[in-house]
C-alpha cells in the first residue's frame, strides 16, 4: 500500500510541477530584457547587419524536413530570451535553443573549452560549458558583430554536441555569407 | 515494505519536494526486488517525468543562451526567470539553474529505476521470482 502511496503522490507532485510551470512559462519580461533589446537594437539593421538575417523569426531557419531530421515531433515554438527571440526546439532526450544575440564570434563569453571549426561556408566555435556536461553552445559567425547561437541541452544520457551539430548543419547553409 | 529518504536530497529551495519524491522512488527500486510497477502505473510516471524532463531542458537550454545575450552575471538570469519562479524568494534564484540540472539527473535515474520496476512486475506476473533471492 505504503509503495503505491509514494508513486501515487510522485506522479500528482510531477503533474503539479508541470502544470504551475506551463501556467507561468512564456514570455520573460521585466525592465532589463528591454533595455538590453534597447541598447543592442536587437532588430537587426540599425547597426547595418545584413537585412536578410531572420533574427526576428530565428525558427524560419528550420524547415519540417529540418525538424523531422532532428527527430522533432512537435513544431518548434519561438520565445523571447533575454530581449532577443529564440526558437526552442524539442528532440528526444534534448532541447534547442537557437537565436541571434547580436554579437559576433569573438564576444562569445567563455565557459568551458573552445574548438574553432567551419560549418559549410562559415567560421564556428564549438563550447562545451564546464559547469553543465550535458549542454553544447555553437556560435556560427555571420559578421564581425552578428552570430547565430545555438544552445543544446540533453538527457537521459543523450550526448550534447552531436544534436548541437546536427542542428548547426542544417541552419547554416540559409545564414548570408559576407565578403 | 519501508520507504526511507534517500541521503542526497535533490536540488534545494523550490525544487526539494519533488526531489526527495525522487530520491525516495529511487532508493524503493534499488532496495532489492520487492519494488514493483504496473505497466499502466509506470507509464504514467513515465509520461510525467517525460514531460518535466523536457521543459527542464528547454530552461536549461535557454538559460546558456541567456548567458551569452545578457552576460553581466546572474542577477539579469534571476530577473528574466522571475516569471518562472515567481513564487520564490528572490534569493533562491541564484541556485536555480545548478538545482535545475541536479533535479535533471535525478529524474534520468528515476526513469531507469522505474523501467526496472516495470521489469520486475513482469517477472513476477510470469512467475519467475529470480529477482527475489
Amino acid at each position: 500500500m505504503k509503495r503505491l502511496l509514494v508513486v501515487a503522490g510522485l506522479v500528482v507532485v510531477l503533474a503539479g510541477a508541470v502544470a504551475c510551470d506551463q501556467q507561468t512559462a512564456g514570455t520573460p519580461t521585466g525592465a532589463l530584457g528591454t533595455s538590453a533589446a534597447q541598447m543592442t537594437g536587437a532588430s537587426g539593421s540599425a547597426d547595418g547587419a545584413p537585412t536578410a538575417l531572420p533574427v526576428d523569426q530565428p525558427c524560419s531557419l528550420l524547415s519540417s524536413a529540418d525538424l523531422q531530421q532532428l527527430g522533432a515531433s512537435t513544431p518548434a515554438s519561438q520565445d523571447v530570451t533575454g530581449g532577443s527571440q529564440t526558437c526552442e526546439v524539442a528532440v528526444p532526450n534534448g532541447s534547442v535553443t537557437i537565436g541571434f544575440p547580436d554579437y559576433g564570434l569573438s564576444s562569445l563569453v567563455v565557459t568551458g573549452p573552445v574548438t574553432d571549426l567551419p560549418i559549410g561556408r562559415h567560421q564556428a566555435k564549438k563550447m562545451t560549458p564546464t559547469a553543465d556536461p550535458m549542454s553544447c553552445y555553437v556560435a556560427i559567425g555571420i559578421t564581425p558583430t552578428q552570430r547565430l547561437d545555438l544552445s543544446v541541452e540533453t538527457y537521459n544520457g543523450a550526448q550534447p554536441c552531436p544534436l548541437a551539430m546536427s542542428a548547426a548543419q542544417l541552419v547554416e547553409p540559409k545564414l548570408p555569407v559576407s565578403g | 515494505m519501508e520507504i526511507m529518504p534517500a541521503s542526497g536530497v535533490s536540488g534545494g529551495g523550490i525544487f526539494a519536494g519533488v526531489g526527495r519524491a525522487v530520491d525516495n522512488l529511487v532508493a524503493a527500486a534499488n532496495s532489492g526486488g520487492g519494488f514493483t510497477v504496473s505497466p499502466e502505473g509506470g507509464q504514467a510516471l513515465l509520461k510525467a517525468i517525460d514531460s518535466y524532463q523536457a521543459k527542464l531542458a528547454e530552461h536549461l537550454s535557454r538559460a546558456g543562451y541567456l548567458g551569452q545575450r545578457l552576460p553581466l552575471g546572474t542577477s539579469p538570469a534571476a530577473n528574466t526567470f522571475t516569471p518562472f519562479l515567481s513564487t520564490v524568494a528572490s534569493h533562491e534564484v541564484q541556485g536555480a539553474i545548478p538545482a535545475m540540472r541536479k533535479l535533471q539527473q535525478r529524474l534520468t535515474e528515476a526513469r531507469a529505476a522505474i523501467q526496472k520496476s516495470m521489469a520486475n512486475y513482469q517477472q513476477t506476473e510470469h512467475g519467475t521470482a529470480s529477482t527475489f533471492k
